[in-house]
């Protein structure tokens, strides 16, 4: 019987532009070099099983990203051994053997830091979030820059075109973001999937 | 406020506005800690000349950058040419070409490397100086510059980057680089001449400084080089430098694999081919090394895919043991095989299909003629029978789809050889649709360029114009065969290729009126533009089609004379006219010795000759 394990990584660095259709050949190999093996799925062509949490866009440092593998067994120090394998960049969180409802049912929303890199462009980045997000994002200032929630199979792209058409010029350059989370909504934020254990 | 170092890192605004940011990024698995400053710690920076993908396919980087990490008094870095996005984002903000590891700026180098792959690279490694704050002409350089290194097939007809490269290694780098680098640690703070001097004491580096005009060869040395320059090899790659680690980029790239090179060198002879004639003689590893290092490369990688590399690996002598000892352990690990130079036979058929497992998509095989005749002029010697019953072993065998590649504009092609090559890949689509449901054949036309130390060196070169008619006529004359893909490469490519295949100092200035006029990446469709070349060949007048196209006497001087490669000219020469009198020349792998001019330094393992 496979275990199904959820792992938490961060993407650290400059590591934040590996596209997000990267990551899992890198999981892979990392686990083998662990002496880790995924389970395979079934079919002509099998895949090692694995699946990743909502896409995140290039260039957004992420601090906690979910995803799942399954393996044949997943020892307690597994975790550790795999994340030393991690190629630079990329940092093991956290590892643990889950069940219940797949991960896209868990994590609906995510939650930014957005920090301009002009003082000047928040209250267009702001103006752009609100002409591209509709009711579904929802953000308010913090002493950390701007905090943003929003569906988290919604693209930040979307808000940063806007940025530019209300700030010519400006783009992805210009604004530094950090996903804090993915997971369900909870208050102002997004709970983290990690206390979601079931 | 919580603390992003990400926020201060000032290439990253560029990363994110650029086409494929990621490869700039590095973040491979398998790199090894940068060392710390020491007396006579000598820091190179392996350059490569295209983009990081292409560049991290390549095997010898792989292996020079564990090679020089081994060593005590040296260094590595890597730094890879910048796409043009990147280029204009870096000058706009005033920032160099910096290494990947560090970001040290390319100029901050004790030694710059380059290698020469191909010759529509050479603009990017001046874009690569340039951006790396290096002076763009060797004697702008002064003591604080690094000296500028190339090594590679390129370094063979060095003369076309004199002007740019201060050193040029001739030969297999394991042997040479290490010494080089022990030879500038010696002399590290000094000064800049000295080293150079030293350098060219050494056999197999190419100094052009000190090469001067004259002599039978074209160039004399001076200051202690003596030429002709003798290409250097390693004698027994047993016990030659492999890595058993290597670095594993998290970016998809354009061979994504463990490599292991099963032998270096060929015995066919095919007269158009410079691998084959100057990398002789063949030498191969043993199974045991090979195994051993497939196995330590796919568990320290994590890779599920070998590749054994070598010109033509069907033709490994210990083939059968190897894969005895190998495929039951890659079965176990669930790892596939690739072979990527097929021999065309029922033999290389059944050798992938074994490998393959249930996976059958395309097969490769390279006729390169089109003629039983034309391919005894190249000396590939292959029947159309032979090819017919490969092709139907294939599609018998499941593959859904065959690779072609041939050439046109081969010595002594004429319309019939054109037919030839039309029939026989018609005769190949009957059998496909005969033999297996949907079968595809996909038909690769190159025009060929006669390069510098093979049998065909002297020959004439066809025009683009030219080239461009024989493909279109190859085209339309398949265009009725629905299941075969015809493409051909552009012609205006293939020419400037040859140009600086068999070019001299004056391809120079061309090169860089060119890339000053904005060439760069010349060998991608996307960035290529003839009229820039045309209009430096224009304003440098040169005549390019005449340096292409003209017919050499077999008496004419070289400019690439003074670099030995080891065959001789007397063997290209005889060569030469058997390819015209349509003859065959033996593998001497298994055949009687032709004399190629290695004499006694060939085989050191007993291979050659034999």
């Amino acid at each position: 019987m496979a275990v199904r394990v959820r792992f938490f990584f961060a993407k650290r660095g400059r590591s934040a532009f590996f596209p997000h259709v990267e990551l899992p050949p890198i999981f892979v190999r990392s686990a083998r070099r662990a002496g880790l093996e995924f389970e395979y799925s079934e079919g002509c062509v099998p895949h090692p099983r694995l699946s990743l949490g909502p896409t995140l866009p290039l260039g957004i440092v992420a601090l906690e990203e979910p995803a799942e593998g399954w393996f044949s067994s997943f020892p307690a120090d597994a975790a550790a051994l795999w994340g030393s394998k991690f190629p630079p960049g990329l940092e093991m969180i956290e590892a643990f053997p889950v069940e219940g409802p797949p991960l896209a049912a868990v994590c609906p929303r995510a939650h930014y830091l957005l920090r301009p890199r002009r003082a000047e462009d928040l209250s267009s980045l702001e103006e752009a979030l609100a002409v591209s997000g509709g009711g579904d994002v929802r953000w308010h200032r913090t002493s950390e820059g701007l905090s943003v929630t929003m569906g988290a199979e919604r693209s930040m792209g979307g808000v940063l075109r806007a940025f530019g058409e209300i700030s010519p010029g400006r783009g992805w350059r210009d604004v530094f973001v950090v996903r804090l989370r993915v997971g369900p909504e909870e208050g102002d934020g997004v709970r983290s999937l990690r206390e979601v254990r079931r | 406020m919580v603390d992003f170092p990400e926020e201060r890192d000032e290439l990253w605004p560029l990363l994110a506005s650029v086409k494929r940011g990621a490869r700039y990024v590095g973040g491979e698995w398998g790199t090894l800690p940068l060392k710390p400053d020491a007396p006579g710690l000598v820091r190179l920076c392996l350059a490569f000349p295209d983009v990081y993908e292409v560049g991290m396919s390549y095997l010898g980087f792989q292996i020079l950058y564990r090679l020089v990490k081994s060593l005590s008094y040296a260094d590595v870095e890597r730094a890879y040419c910048p796409w043009p996005d990147m280029e204009q984002a870096l000058r706009s903000k005033g920032m160099g070409l910096g290494s990947l590891e560090s970001g040290k700026v390319l100029g901050d180098f004790d030694v710059v490397g380059f290698t020469l792959q191909y010759e529509l690279t050479y603009t990017n490694l001046l874009t690569m100086l340039d951006l790396g704050k290096i002076p763009l002409h060797r004697e702008d350089r002064g003591d604080k510059d690094p000296l500028v290194f190339a090594g590679g097939p390129g370094a063979l007809v060095p003369e076309p980057l004199a002007s740019f490269v201060d050193v040029f290694c001739v030969g297999d780098g394991e042997e040479l680089l290490p010494q080089a680098l022990a030879i500038l640690s010696e002399l590290r703070g000094s000064p800049r001449e000295l080293r150079l001097e030293a350098l060219a004491s050494l056999p197999g580096i190419y100094v052009p400084a000190w090469a001067l005009p004259g002599g039978p060869r074209g160039f004399v040395g001076s200051r202690g080089m003596v030429l002709p320059v003798e290409r250097r090899w390693v004698a027994d790659l047993d016990r030659t430098f492999f890595p058993e680690h290597m670095m594993i980029p998290s970016l998809g790239v354009v061979h994504d694999r463990v490599p292991v090179e099963v032998f270096r060198g060929c015995t066919r002879g095919c007269r158009f081919c410079q691998a084959g004639m100057v990398t002789r003689p063949v030498r191969e590893r043993s199974p045991e090394t090979i195994g051993r290092l497939a196995l330590s490369l796919l568990e320290d990688s994590g890779c599920r895919e070998l590749g054994l590399l070598s010109l033509a690996t069907c033709d490994y002598r210990r083939l059968d043991e190897l894969l005895a000892l190998l495929v039951p352990e890659l079965e176990r690990r669930r790892a596939s095989l690739s072979l990527p130079s097929l021999r065309i036979d029922g033999f290389s058929v059944d050798l992938a299909t074994r490998l393959e497992g249930v996976r059958r998509g395309s097969l490769t095989f390279a006729p390169e003629a089109g003629t039983e005749r034309l391919r005894r002029v190249i000396n590939k010697g292959l029947s159309d029978g032979e090819i017919l019953s490969t092709v139907e072993a294939a599609f018998r065998h499941g593959w859904e789809r065959i690779k072609f590649y041939f050439m046109m504009g081969l010595p002594t092609e004429s319309d019939m050889d054109l037919e030839g090559l039309e029939a026989l890949v018609r005769e190949c689509a009957r059998i496909g649709r005969a033999t297996a449901r949907g079968a595809q054949i996909a038909v690769s036309v190159a025009g060929f360029v006669p390069k510098a130390h093979t049998p065909f060196q002297w020959e004439e070169q066809s025009l683009p114009e030219d080239l461009r008619d024989r493909g279109r006529r190859i085209k339309s004359g398949l265009r009725k065969e629905r299941s075969v893909k015809v493409a051909y490469h552009e012609p205006a490519q293939t020419f400037l290729e040859g140009v600086f295949a068999r070019g001299g100092r004056e391809c120079g200035a061309v090169l860089e009126r060119a890339w000053r006029g904005g060439a760069r990446f010349d060998g991608w469709d996307e960035c290529f533009r003839f009229d820039l070349w045309e209009e430096a060949f224009r304003r440098e007048e040169i005549d390019p089609r005449a340096l292409v196209s003209r017919p050499r006497g077999r008496d004419e001087v070289f400019p690439w004379d003074h670099i030995d490669a080891g065959v001789s000219r007397e063997f290209l020469l005889r060569e030469r006219d058997r390819a015209y009198d349509e003859l065959l020349s033996p593998d001497c792998r298994t055949g009687e010795c032709q004399g190629c001019g290695l004499g006694d330094r060939c085989a050191p393992s007993g291979i050659g000759g034999v």
